[in-house]
């Protein structure tokens, strides 16, 4: 219902969300929120090159890790919606899943992250640099 | 209390050196509309809002936007990184240059530096959710805007991304303000502040 004299916004009913790599594409894990702009299209897509083995597995820990924070984005404004919370542990398992195989077998990218520190791509060089920090 | 994660939340690989394109973009850095601004406004408002599952919303998001504000930086890092001082001169990056060289300030895309005076922490729950609805709408048009400037495909990419936050922001500051609404008055929602005067509000706090 709208009321007088203040805004008003409908509330989003729960729908399956994209695959992760299809969410960060989008930057909405729901349909029902992707609103693009006239002028973004036109232009060739630009396919994610990620770098070597590490930025590929990097760039799956993105994409589960935004779908993860978009569902609990969702669970802000949607408190106890079982299917949401259903979605959320499973995505948590899977990206603790990915960060500790991140960490054995490069660096970990986190202070949770058990294994050693070592050659690690700078988060703001777009991959394409290996440094011992 | 915060911790670091080593990697950005969108990938960022821009190829192309371009001052020109580094001096709009650096304006969702410390601009007026910027994510730094977003990120302090939301985390501003948080202590002071009466239910608590908002004050958790506007701690998510403000800390979506700091990963947003290091998206906008490594990008313009990116477009600059290998600079040539002739690329400086022609392309109208060179006052930005006498001054930061190549690194990192938080200015908008007309040099007004970063300013708290940007947003806004009222302390009205209602007042506080509509500025924010506002502030993302700002910010979307700001990337439409870089959108409709910028043809590099390596740029364009993360801006698209971008954009797309802001509406799924929106949304969410959207379904926050009914649900601070549930606790009103329906027959007259500014009968008081629901900040300040919690001994009004028809559902306690969660």
């Amino acid at each position: 219902m709208s009321e007088l004299a203040i805004a008003s916004v409908a509330i989003q009913a729960w729908e399956k969300p994209f695959s992760p790599e299809e969410s960060l594409d989008k930057g909405t894990a729901f349909s029902v929120l992707v609103k693009p702009f006239f002028a973004e299209a036109g232009v060739d897509k630009v396919q994610k090159k990620p770098n070597g083995e590490s930025g590929a597995r990097l760039l799956e820990i993105q994409q589960i890790s935004f779908q993860l924070l978009d569902i609990q984005m969702f669970l802000d404004t949607h408190p106890g919606e079982k299917q949401a919370l259903g979605q959320k542990v499973q995505l948590q398992q899977r990206r603790k899943e990915l960060l500790s195989a991140f960490a054995k077998d490069f660096y970990p990218l986190t202070m949770d992250c058990e294994g050693e520190e070592g050659e690690e791509m700078i988060p703001w060089e777009g991959g394409k640099k290996h440094v011992v920090l | 209390m915060w911790f670091y994660e080593k990697r950005l939340e969108y990938p960022v690989h821009i190829t192309r050196t371009c001052p020109k394109t580094a001096q709009l973009i650096i304006s969702q850095y410390g601009g007026p509309d910027g994510e730094l601004s977003a990120s302090m406004r939301y985390l501003a408002q948080r202590y002071t809002m009466p239910d608590k599952q908002v004050g958790g919303l506007l701690t998510d998001i403000g800390t979506e936007e700091l990963a947003h504000m290091e998206i906008i930086c490594a990008m313009v890092y990116q477009l600059t990184k290998n600079l040539s001082i002739e690329q400086v001169k022609i392309a109208g990056f060179d006052a930005y240059y006498v001054d930061h060289t190549t690194a990192l300030w938080p200015q908008a895309a007309c040099a007004l530096p970063f300013t708290s005076i940007e947003f806004q922490s009222k302390g009205d729950a209602i007042t506080d959710l509509t500025e924010n609805l506002a502030a993302e709408q700002k910010a979307r048009t700001v990337y439409d805007n870089l959108l409709r400037m910028i043809d590099d495909p390596e740029v364009r990419d993360p801006l698209k991304f971008l954009r797309a936050r802001e509406i799924v922001h929106f949304q969410r500051f959207g379904e926050a303000l009914e649900r601070t609404k549930e606790g009103l008055d329906k027959k007259n929602f500014y009968y008081f502040n629901p900040e300040f005067d919690k001994q009004f509000l028809t559902k306690s706090p969660k």
